[in-house]
């Protein structure tokens, strides 16, 4: 009889871990689901951001090109120096 | 005789259950078979469709690559960058309301909404309508949410520094294939890779992260670094300008080569070629420094100078009768711009004298030049990494005739490209060894060239050279003072297709900067000048400004010795007495009075003794320093300057 019992025991035991195991896998698969659609949509920012970035590099390389800086100078009233108001600093070598 | 009847009371009844029990087992084995047979169908007959079927519905393919490789001047100034921008297409079938979509579409993107209605005409179910809008535009048709309207994301190529070196640069066609300039030629190196990936999609269709996707960034084309530095690319394309419209003429060229190294500075072309805006233009985008060759006139007279004298043909102080501005090889006249008699080899090549070249050259002989030009690449492509660079037109020696030969000793007869015309004087002005030139920036490569002329012929061409712009020469717009210049005029006619020459010239210069230690080439060319045609008066200052901002900007130009004009500088704000120490030397002991000193007199002095001072308020002048005057210079090399507007 109580090896009958113990049967009954382990049968019971893996039903319930067979459940147990079941419900872990449609809970991984949930997650990882979900996980996939935060993924995308990071990516998605990511991408976004990257894009933009792009964009704001050329921007400031455009700002920064040597063409526009002489026009904003030049509307600043700047001209480039004469030869006599440059000064070329040595590097210092120490004592 | 009666019959025996026998009640039995009810019929008995017949057990059908073994029949019913078969029935039914029958039932269920027939049921049970149909669904094996269905089962079987499904899953062995039909089973690889479905499952096809099951994968499209549930995966897809996604196709992932990366940007075009980024184009960079040698101080890391972005020339060329893809962006990623957006197209809007249609599908005609999901459109009711055609002359609505069209014409909601039509003023955001500013065309014809008939237009628009045209594109989308029956049976089509695709359709581009504008491709590589502005993002502005992007976000309009995203709100409108028409129905059967698409955007597409694609990348576009943007070049920050506009006209700048368009022409070199070239630029992509709408599939982002390079199909001219440097974007041609490098085009597999900066061409970006792609890849595939197998996506889950859910029940509405929406993509799933694969958790496979490598960065994006590792399928993008590779960067190149150009030896164009931006700097002097802006000063050479401005010179070139004002040297074009000054002379009217139609176009013209200019580069710039750091000779130690062979490097290109700067590529300059006029009219501007903006990469940009490419539908606007009308042919400006040919590479015409690479490609067009004309005659160099008077600037072949050293190259063959050169020759002679390696030659020993003749000696710099040889003398030859310039027959007195006219003169005639075999009926072919040959003229000078002034009647001279006995020049000095020098003086051909400072004067600029056709004649007295020619004879040199029927000296020196034909196939010696030949061998001359040959190995200065003349005939032969350059080898820079351009679409149809030309090899230029130099005939077979065997044609040349007495005529030919002093024809091409003053620079006619042959066609060159002026890449080919800067290389060899590049040769000259780096003590006749010859480099390659150079347009991508590989500072780790060695510098490696072929000697064509002995170090001692190319000193004297390059002595020849300067007295041209130093003596009384044709070049002498080019001078600046404080440092030596060589440089050579060219004035040459334009070959006319009716045949002869025409009325039409070439004016160009090429200019050594120092001539006694040759750093910069500076090599201009202007095409059809209309107000006189000296390349020693139309192009010689251009380059002569060129030259000064190299200088400049190299730390070779030394101060003008004259005095300073200062009537341009606003007097209010400096007319104020400085009061300051009369001599402020950084080999003081103590703390000089930097009081009343300019901002740019104090930082000379501490930074010359290792301080870097921190500066208060605004303006140019000195008003109180720490440490005071007098004190020990600090040990912690700590200095404040507060600044003022007006001397005190």
């Amino acid at each position: 009889m109580s090896g009958e019992g113990e049967g009954y025991l382990s049968v019971g035991i893996t039903f319930v871990i067979t459940i147990i195991f079941g419900l872990g896998l449609v809970w991984v698969n949930i997650e990882r689901v979900d996980l996939a659609y935060q993924l995308k949509t990071l990516e998605r920012e990511l991408q976004d951001k990257q894009d933009q970035h792009s964009k704001l590099q050329v921007e400031r390389h455009y700002l920064l090109a040597p063409a526009t800086l002489r026009d904003r100078a030049e509307k600043a009233g700047l001209r480039p120096p004469r030869r006599d108001q440059i000064r070329t600093l040595q590097e210092w070598e120490g004592q | 005789m009666g019959r025996a009847v026998t009640k039995t009371g009810s019929k008995p009844t017949k057990d059908r259950s073994r029949g019913k029990i078969i029935f039914a087992g029958v039932l269920f084995a027939l049921a049970l078979m149909g669904l094996w047979a269905r089962a079987y169908f499904v899953q062995v007959v039909k089973g690889p469709e479905y499952a096809k079927m099951a994968n499209r519905q549930y995966w897809a393919s996604e196709t992932v690559s990366g940007k075009r490789g980024e184009i960079f001047d040698r101080n890391g100034l972005l020339l060329a960058k893809s962006v990623a921008t957006q197209s809007v297409y249609v599908r005609p079938n999901e459109i009711k309301d055609v002359r609505t979509v069209s014409h909601r579409l039509g003023s955001i993107l500013g065309m014809s909404p008939k237009g628009i209605a045209a594109g989308m005409g029956p049976g089509k179910r695709f359709v581009w309508v504008a491709r590589k809008i502005s993002d502005a535009q992007a976000m309009a048709i995203s709100a409108e949410m028409l129905p059967g309207v698409y955007l597409e994301t694609e990348n576009s190529r943007q070049y920050p520094q506009g006209h700048m070196a368009g022409q070199l640069l070239g630029f992509l066609n709408m599939d982002g294939q390079g199909i001219e300039g440097l974007e041609k030629s490098f085009n597999d190196q900066l061409m970006p890779s792609s890849t595939k990936y197998t996506v889950q999609k859910d029940a509405a269709g929406k993509r799933m992260s694969s958790l496979q996707g490598e960065d994006r960034s590792s399928f993008n084309g590779q960067d190149l670094r150009l030896t164009l530095d931006s700097q002097v690319q802006l000063a050479t394309e401005e010179a070139l300008t004002r040297s074009v419209a000054r002379a009217r003429a139609k176009s013209g060229m200019a580069l710039v080569v750091e000779i130690p190294t062979g490097e290109i500075l700067a590529w300059g072309h006029y009219p501007f070629f903006n990469p940009n805006a490419v539908k606007k233009t009308r042919g400006e985008w040919k590479n015409r420094m690479a490609v067009d060759i004309f005659e160099p006139g008077s600037t072949m007279k050293p190259i063959m100078v050169a020759a002679a004298l390696q030659e020993k043909v003749c000696t710099p102080s040889k003398e030859y009768y310039c027959e007195n501005g006219k003169w005639s090889v075999r009926g072919r006249r040959v003229k000078d711009t002034h009647k001279y008699e006995n020049l000095t080899v020098s003086k051909i090549i400072r004067y600029s004298s056709n004649i007295g070249a020619a004879k040199i050259g029927l000296e020196l002989g034909a196939v010696k030049l030949n061998r001359y030009l040959q190995d200065l690449g003349f005939g032969h492509r350059i080898g820079l990494p351009l679409p149809g660079e030309s090899a230029g037109l130099l005939n077979p020696v065997k044609q040349w005739k007495d005529v030919e030969l002093a024809n091409i000793s003053f620079g006619q007869g042959l066609g060159v490209t002026m890449l080919q015309l800067a290389d060899a004087y590049l040769c000259i002005a780096n003590g006749g060894v010859r480099l390659p030139l150079r347009l991508v920036h590989e500072p780790e490569l060695p510098v490696q060239g072929t000697r064509v002329f002995d170090a001692d012929v190319a000193a004297m061409v390059m002595s020849m050279m300067e007295e041209v712009v130093q003596e009384d020469g044709t070049g002498t717009q080019a001078r600046i003072e404080g440092v030596r210049v060589a440089g050579k005029t060219g004035t040459a006619q334009k070959a006319s297709p009716t045949g002869g020459y025409g009325g039409e010239y070439v004016a160009s210069f090429i200019a050594v900067f120092p001539a006694d230690n040759p750093r910069y080439l500076v090599s201009m060319m202007i095409d059809e000048p209309q107000a006189g045609h000296y390349g020693g008066v139309l192009v010689a200052p251009e380059v002569r400004n060129v030259g000064v901002q190299l200088l400049t900007s190299s730390g070779m130009l030394a101060e003008p010795t004259e005095t300073v004009h200062m009537a341009q500088v606003s007097p209010e704000r400096f007319s104020a007495p400085v009061r300051r120490v009369e001599n402020i030397s950084v080999d003081q002991e103590f703390m000089p009075n930097l009081q009343g000193a300019t901002v740019r007199q104090a930082l000379e002095i501490l930074v010359a003794r290792g301080i870097v001072p921190t500066v208060v308020g605004q303006g140019v002048i000195i008003e109180k320093q720490h440490p005071q005057p007098g004190e020990k210079w600090p040990a912690d090399n700590k200095c404040q300057l507060w600044l003022t507007q007006q001397p005190g």
